[in-house]
């Protein structure tokens, strides 16, 4: 109880004790926060590519190679336990010209926008078919005459330069409007030569929709045509039995384990390629079921390197806070020796005025690592407003969908950084308080209390 | 002279003041190297950015371009303070390769190499060493037309961040390009229009810049002209890359290639292509290359406004610090004060006091960020062979060795940064004390 009523005695009483608090939450909530809006973004990177592309995919690294009997092919994969749907994508690169001069690299990709809309989160992206309660549809304008397409909100628009923000009204002034793109296939031009050539492809498409996911890649670059309209443009000899594709996106079930059911995957695209499509092992080394996650897993762990240097650093500096708190404890002590003392001569032991020191140490540490959370969540949970008042104020914009991918900042608090954090920040604070609590605990009461 | 040897003596005789050196030195040494790395990769990045373009850039945003380039280039190689002057095109093409069934749309920049390369570090960047006039031409079929390959786009790096390749081996590319009429409509392939066109790979060109050598492709200016176009009708280019002599001001030469502009763009300005003119733009590089240096700059700000929010931490330190000492000399100063000494000269005791802890923090850290900094890459080569990890990992980031020169102005402003705060710690404690009267001070209960 004594330990107790000092501490708090302490705690209120001292103002210099306020500035450890103050210096135990900065370090605390500024850790926080670098570990939530760095881990935000390593999360956001990987759900990306799963929100865009599936779960699982099967496809060579740069879509050269075509995978024939498709549907063939997806009635297999959907029958494995796990996977709830599967679908194909055509790809192609190309130019898209939007109007006088107006020319963009873009990159094609035909899909089956039934299945695409159950394997990934597409229908939340398009701009003017979201919000309605019946499928989207390629042809949303009912311009059956012609073959339509969506085409990235960034391939209508540039962000604004100050602001990166679109301009949604004029960027939709191109749905309804034609484009032409231009791309090509590259195709055998006799048995006997064997030489490949490449024929270019005018596609005329008159965009329907806008896609905006608000990862700067996909919205800056992607085309979306019907895989059958695309493929019919881009290979019109090919008489390919069930359809063909450059890649396979598989969706799981939510309840599934990946890892089984990525090698069952594995087992039934081996099997599939080898038996019906008569493909060597060589061919099936270029061509591989992976999870999307793990496409991303140099990038991925790099950032988490990054990420581990950087706490590294403010860690060392954070240092700092346990010399602060040792210094502040020091200092109290030399000023509380006679109360020391008193405590001492009724019987108080050397173990019992340190545990009072370490108390307040941990107390201060509960107290600094409370205040740092506090200020962690507030400011990674408002990072983006606060990024742009900077932006209104200096005019200098952070955050930029060009360059961090993008076009929020990623703002989850990292409930692990949280933890974590705070158990060092007490542990910090109590070491900061062995010191002095050694020293208060050898003070001599007789040579304290003395009259000189 | 009493002042220096008290605080020497209150520095070495007093062990908590060694704890405050150690802070300082700690956060020196923390922020010295994070700053001499970031800093170094910001340089590094904008010279590179800068040797891409040259001093001064006269662009279209058009890619239709702009005419009367050739009497514009005249009147700039007149001019005293242009060193050269070059035409550039800028295109997209779909580029795919023979007899492979892959397609890839890519940036086609054409150049005249021998004005090129005096303007910008276009040679320096050749993988392939070679003459102004060989540039595009490949070594294996030396008659035919070549072009540089940006060299990211089929390459890969290695650990250490080198591209190790062969570009002796013959590759033939095929660049197609939508070929626009100067109303930028899309001009029909005829018997005077080609939109496709095959290279073989000549060269590989490293500018250091992900960006553009993941995605650009050099052919000549001729070339380039052809397949966008831009020969049509009249002569068109899509902007002029320009160098000034050393020396002269940045503003007053941009300004003066403006002026000259203007004046031709006033003397065709009743001419049928006074649209083309109108989307020109006279930009020196820094404005021009904004877009890819900015976020870099903005990384670094974002850093030192970090250190500067911990550097307050080293500020609390010494404010305890001088608190503590402060607390245990009252009597000290209250003998002093009795003595005469005023108020100004205690404050200046502690502060000098301070000093002595801030510099030799500063120098104990800057001690060992230096020696830090001169081994970093070594370590790095270290952890690499033993534990295969690096800062950056290379094979990614088109990063060479880790940057490790120390800059005067970044070493000054910490030692400047330092030293402030050693100081502004203590002063707080030390005005208080200083302000107290002796006899309060020397009474027996104090």
């Amino acid at each position: 109880m004594l330990k107790l009523l000092l501490c708090m005695k302490y705690l209120t009483r001292r103002k210099i004790v306020l500035l450890s608090i103050v210096a135990v939450a900065l370090s605390c909530g500024l850790l926080i926060s670098v570990a939530s809006l760095f881990g935000g973004f390593i999360k956001a990177v990987e759900s990306a590519s799963s929100d865009n592309m599936g779960d699982v995919i099967i496809g060579s690294p740069v879509n050269t190679i075509i995978i024939h009997r498709l549907d063939e092919l997806t009635e297999q994969l959907e029958n494995i336990d796990g996977v709830e749907c599967a679908t194909g994508i055509l790809t192609s690169h190309g130019l898209a010209l939007k109007g006088k001069g107006d020319v963009k690299r873009v990159s094609i990709w035909g899909v089956d926008l039934k299945k695409q809309l159950i394997v990934t989160s597409f229908k939340q992206t398009l701009i003017k078919q979201s919000g309605i309660s019946c499928e989207p549809d390629f042809n949303y304008l009912q311009n059956s005459d012609f073959l339509c397409g969506f085409i990235g909100l960034g391939i209508s628009s540039s962000p604004d330069s100050k602001t990166d923000e679109y301009d949604f009204e004029k960027a939709s002034e191109i749905v309804g409007k034609k484009i032409v793109l231009m791309t090509g296939t590259a195709t055998q031009q006799s048995s006997e030569s064997g030489a490949i050539e490449f024929k270019r492809k005018n596609i005329s498409v008159r965009v329907s929709d806008l896609v905006f996911s608000g990862v700067h890649e996909f919205d800056n670059s992607l085309v979306y045509l019907p895989i059958d309209k695309l493929s019919e443009k881009l290979y019109p000899q090919s008489n390919s039995y069930g359809g063909f594709a450059h890649a396979v996106m598989i969706k799981l079930n939510s309840s599934a384990d990946g890892k089984s059911v990525l090698a069952e995957i594995e087992n039934v695209w081996k099997k599939f390629a080898v038996e019906k499509l008569g493909w060597s092992n060589n061919m099936l080394s270029y061509v591989q079921a992976k999870s999307t996650v793990e496409l991303q897993r140099r990038l991925v762990d790099e950032y988490r390197k990054q990420m581990g240097m950087l706490m590294v650093v403010f860690g060392v500096i954070s240092v700092g806070v346990i010399f602060l708190i040792s210094c502040i404890f020091y200092m109290m002590i030399l000023t509380r020796q006679k109360d020391i003392a008193i405590i001492k001569s009724f019987g108080g032991g050397a173990v019992t005025i340190a545990t009072i020191f370490l108390s307040f140490g941990l107390a201060i540490g509960i107290a600094g690592s409370m205040l740092g959370v506090g200020f962690g969540y507030i400011f990674t949970k408002n990072v983006n407003q606060i990024e742009h008042w900077i932006s209104v104020v200096s005019g200098m914009k952070i955050w930029k969908s060009s360059i961090y991918m993008f076009d929020k900042i990623p703002n989850e608090l990292d409930v692990n950084a949280v933890v974590w954090v705070t158990l060092a920040s007490l542990i910090a604070a109590v070491i900061g308080a062995v010191v002095p609590a050694v020293v208060a605990s050898k003070i001599n009461p007789v040579k304290i209390l003395r009259y000189e | 002279m009493f002042n220096i040897i008290l605080a020497l003596r209150y520095f070495l005789k007093r062990p908590i003041s060694w704890l405050a050196t150690f802070a300082v030195a700690i956060s020196v040494f923390v922020v010295l190297v994070v700053m001499t790395v970031m800093n170094g990769l910001v340089v590094e990045y904008t010279a590179k950015n800068h040797r891409l373009v040259g001093d001064c850039i006269v662009h279209s945003e058009s890619l239709v371009g702009f005419p009367y380039y050739q009497e514009f280039l005249i009147e700039l190689r007149n001019q005293e303070f242009v060193e050269e002057a070059s035409p550039v095109i800028k295109s997209f093409a779909l580029m795919s390769q023979e007899n492979y069934s892959w397609n890839e749309g890519v940036n086609l920049v054409g150049i005249v190499p021998q004005t090129h390369g005096k303007v910008t570090g276009f040679f320096d960047s050749l993988y392939r060493k070679t003459e102004a006039a060989q540039v595009f031409s490949a070594y294996y079929n030396p008659l035919s037309s070549g072009c540089v390959r940006g060299i990211a786009m089929m390459n890969r790096r290695n650990s250490q961040g080198e591209y190790d390749h062969d570009i002796l081996q013959p590759m033939k590319l095929i660049f197609t390009c939508f070929p626009l009429s100067y109303k930028g409509t899309l001009l029909k392939a005829g018997r005077d229009v080609v939109s496709s066109k095959s290279f073989y790979v000549a060269n590989d060109s490293d500018s250091g810049v992900a960006k553009i050598d993941g995605t650009t492709i050099y052919v000549s200016l001729e070339n380039a002209q052809k397949l966008s176009g831009m020969d049509s009708t009249i002569a068109r280019i899509s902007a002029v890359y320009i160098k000034f002599v050393d020396g002269e001001g940045l503003k007053y030469a941009v300004d003066e290639v403006a002026k000259i502009w203007e004046e031709i763009s006033n003397k065709h300005s009743n001419g049928k292509f006074v649209a083309l003119l109108n989307n020109v733009k006279v930009e020196d590089w820094k404005t021009y290359r904004r877009e890819s240096i900015a976020p870099m700059e903005k990384e670094q700000t974002m850093l030192t406004a970090l250190f500067l929010l911990i550097g307050l931490v080293t500020v609390f330190v010494v404010f305890v610090v001088f608190f503590m000492i402060v607390n245990h000399k009252l009597k000290d100063i209250g003998i002093f004060r009795s003595f005469g000494i005023s108020a100004f000269q205690i404050n200046r005791l502690f502060l000098l006091s301070a000093t002595i802890i801030g510099f030799v923090g500063t120098a104990v850290g800057v001690f060992c960020a230096l020696i830090f900094l001169s081994k970093m890459n070594a370590l790095e080569g270290v952890l690499f062979d033993k534990f295969g990890w690096q800062l950056w990992d290379r094979t990614i980031y088109n990063i060479g060795e880790i940057p490790d020169q120390l800059r005067s102005e970044v070493l000054c402003s910490v030692i400047v940064c330092s030293l402030a705060a050693s100081v502004i710690g203590a002063l707080l404690p030390v005005f208080r004390a200083s302000r107290r009267k002796p006899v309060e001070l020397l009474q027996v209960n104090e």
